[in-house]
């Protein structure tokens, strides 16, 4: 089916009237880098696009307690961004840095590649790291939900018909000891989708783990949080037997599958093996970059 | 014989077409627009090694913009594939 | 729709199917062919045009985002006996073969030395990387580049 028209709304409050309209058979676009390769595969239906990139959303800001980043912030903007330049945030600009190519960048946003739903999705784990929250807006509300809450299934997301992402909302970190790494693995050095990848942190409070969060992609049907493996790091000294065991209580927390990319083996292997680097290795050695 | 003899052989010679693929002029078969052009796409079984049933084009052959549906009926002498 | 642009520096209007996409405005509705229809998925980078300086893939580029924006395409930069100086390295390092590539990845490299004018090897094989080659290797693509780099270094310090 054609589209039948594309909606160029120039202001929030239009788009949300024509959200609250038409519901499910409206399609947003960003980007469009995802959009438009599901519109060639016939694999979205919606008969009407709205293009919000007339609306006022493309800054990256620093409010008191949180940082900003605006649904129309692309890739590009977030690796750009001074802001963003520091620990721990700097795995979110690696991460934004390996989703497609140069050209892709500079036209996907970070919000979008949230909302593709998909656990491949190279953002999504530094940001479930760092706690980010999303802004849903619609004409009947506003509301703020943690990222956590935000997968529901693949390319299902908790966004209900009528609504749009405004923001992504991070916390200010006070400053700290923190160590940050972004890995993805796959086939090449660029322009490829993830077969796993994982944003770790750690704050570190002397030789003690003040804090700790991971996140995996493509080890479950949405991107998650390791919050069991956090738990049992926490407060404590990162000896051998302590990783031993956070590895363990990791394959707990997750349940790769075997698809065509790779065998759910492979997968636990590299959840297992890229953990435990990041565990054991010194904070220098760790840049994060892709594995073939 | 020297390679000062020769006129191509040990030279350095310019790409002929170089300038026109640099400057995206030169034309490659996508880039042509004859009028009356006509765009063919080739249509085949879901199924392979399916028993072949029949054919009906009758639903794409009316379908807006189809100038002609074109099989193998339609060809006049076919020395290859079955009858 | 009636959509609103520049295209190398011209005002332009077209009227576009609400899912057009800017490869096929450009290609069909404005002949502008040196915009190569690829891969079609945003995949290969034969399609880059630059959208207000940087590389975009117009074959998953919506024509209607790009109103009141300017699109440079290759014929901003050189034309057949007036090329541009990076134009001049590529033919000198004999860097293209079948040539299908170059319109993009000329974008592409343009559009990173805009922005950094002496960025190292990676950096240069990095802004290259959305746009796949199926001759060359990168090999002479990547010396060009940097043959025009360390050119323009050496000319400024004479400065």
């Amino acid at each position: 089916m054609r589209v039948k028209e594309c909606f160029c709304p120039s202001s929030q409050e239009q788009a949300l009237a024509l959200l609250a309209e038409l519901g499910d058979a409206l399609q947003i676009c960003a980007g469009g880098t995802d959009l438009l390769v599901m519109l060639r595969k016939g694999k979205t239906e919606a008969p009407f696009l709205m293009d919000i990139s007339g609306l006022d959303l493309s800054g990256i800001r620093e409010e008191e307690d949180h940082i900003s980043i605006g649904a129309l912030a692309t890739l590009t903007d977030v690796q750009e961004s001074p802001l963003l330049n520091k620990e721990p945030y700097r795995f979110l600009q690696r991460a934004a840095g390996w989703v497609g190519s140069p050209q892709i960048r500079n036209a996907a946003t970070l919000a979008g590649n949230l909302c593709t739903g998909i656990p491949s999705a190279d953002t999504s784990t530094p940001l479930l790291a760092l706690d980010a929250r999303v802004r849903l807006a619609s004409v009947r509300r506003t509301r703020e939900i943690p990222l956590t809450g935000f997968f529901l299934a693949p390319r299902k997301t908790a966004l209900e018909a009528d609504e749009m992402v405004t923001e992504v909302l991070l916390p200010r970190f006070p400053s700290g000891d923190y160590r940050t790494e972004f890995r993805k693995v796959g086939t090449r050095k660029e322009l490829f989708i993830s077969i796993f990848h994982i944003a770790s942190l750690l704050e570190m409070e002397g030789p003690l783990v003040k804090r700790a969060r991971f996140a995996m992609g493509v080890m479950a049907p949405v991107p998650v949080r390791l919050f069991r493996t956090e738990e049992l790091l926490t407060g404590k000294s990162l000896t051998p037997a302590l990783i031993d065991e956070a590895l363990e209580t990791m394959k707990t927390e997750v349940h790769p599958r075997t698809s065509r990319h790779a065998s759910k083996e492979y997968r636990m292997m590299l959840a297992e093996n890229l953990l435990h680097r990041f565990l054991t290795e010194p904070p220098e050695g760790a840049e994060g970059g892709n594995l073939c | 014989m020297k390679n000062s003899d020769f006129s191509y052989i040990g030279k350095r010679l310019p790409r002929q077409d170089a300038e026109l693929q640099l400057t995206g002029t030169c034309r490659y078969g996508d880039d042509y627009f004859p009028p009356n052009l006509l765009i063919a796409k080739a249509r085949y079984s879901d199924y392979p090694h399916a028993k072949l049933l029949g054919v009906d084009v009758s639903e794409a052959e009316a379908m807006p913009g189809v100038a002609a549906v074109i099989t193998c009926r339609d060809v006049p002498y076919n020395r290859f594939g079955g009858g | 729709m009636l959509i609103h642009f520049h295209v190398n520096g011209k005002a332009c209007a077209v009227d576009a199917a609400p899912d057009e996409k800017l490869l096929d405005t450009l290609r069909e509705k404005l002949q502008i062919t040196s915009v190569k229809r690829g891969c079609e998925n945003g995949d290969c980078g034969a399609c880059t045009v630059l959208l207000d300086g940087r590389p975009v893939a117009s074959c998953i580029f919506l024509t209607v985002k790009a109103r009141n924006h300017s699109i440079q395409t290759i014929e901003a930069f050189g034309e057949p006996g007036h090329l541009h100086p990076l134009q001049e390295k590529f033919r000198a390092h004999g860097a293209f073969q079948c040539g299908f590539c170059a319109p993009g990845v000329t974008l592409s490299a343009i559009s990173l030395l805009n922005q950094n004018p002496t960025p190292t090897e990676e950096e240069v094989r990095r802004a290259i990387s959305g746009n796949l080659c199926r001759c060359s290797g990168y090999v002479q693509i990547v010396e060009a580049i940097m043959d025009y780099v360390e050119e323009r270094r050496a000319a400024r310090e004479e400065l």
